[in-house]
């Protein structure tokens, strides 16, 4: 067995290791955010590794190329969805996205710390 | 069976897990069990064709990724707004 044998089974078998654990892991989870998490490692970790196999098992070939088009796509759309599925999740939840002030900090609080936009957004009636 | 094949078997079987997330509980915990499923979909894709040695296939794994990218804000806009 040669050594970039022994390479691509080591990248297979973490590839395909990761996508088992966290598919394992996002049914074990109980709450959505959580569950969220764990499709980053197959579309980040997974194919890092099988794209890297490729290449070096076939260089810069057509197939390398492809895997790497594949890469670069997994790792663009996937974050973009994520985060779309977190906002529509918590849309879903709050009836909004933008959190309120008392999320932020507690409602007897009064400083303005860690607001960045308008302060008390809506909860404004409730502030002395 | 080589390496790339064994790969893409573990990978299948990551989909059960997906699948009964998929099938119960909230629709947006039905979502993300989608999305896991299409994301190992395409990586199963890519490996089967690797490992069948057909390199024209890399492109079925690439039409996946892509669409599924664009599925997966269908749905997301409709459980945001309407459902």
């Amino acid at each position: 067995m040669s050594k970039s044998q022994i390479v691509i089974d080591v990248l297979l078998a973490i590839g395909a290791l990761s996508s088992l654990v966290s598919s394992v892991a996002m049914l074990v989870m109980k709450d959505l955010y959580e569950r969220l998490h764990y499709l980053f490692p197959p579309a980040t970790l997974s194919v890092i590794c099988f794209t890297a196999a490729v290449i070096v098992d076939k260089r810069l070939s057509q197939a390398g190329i492809k895997a790497l088009l594949i890469m670069l796509a997994l790792l663009a759309l996937n974050s973009t969805l994520t985060h779309a599925t977190a906002r529509a999740a918590r849309i879903r939840q709050f009836g909004r996205w933008v959190a309120d002030a008392t999320e932020v900090r507690g409602a007897n609080d009064a400083s303005t710390a860690g607001l960045n936009s308008r302060p008390l957004v809506d909860s404004a009636e409730e502030q002395p | 069976m080589n390496a790339w094949l064994l790969a893409a078997l573990a990978l299948i079987l990551s989909l059960i897990p997906a699948a009964i997330v998929g099938f119960r509980g909230d629709p947006m915990d039905r979502l993300i069990g989608l999305e896991f499923a299409s994301i190992i979909t395409t990586l199963t894709l890519m490996l089967l064709a690797h490992g069948f040695q057909r390199i024209p296939f890399y492109d079925i794994a690439l039409a996946a990724g892509l669409l599924s990218f664009g599925g997966g804000l269908v749905f997301i806009r409709f459980l945001e707004r309407w459902l």
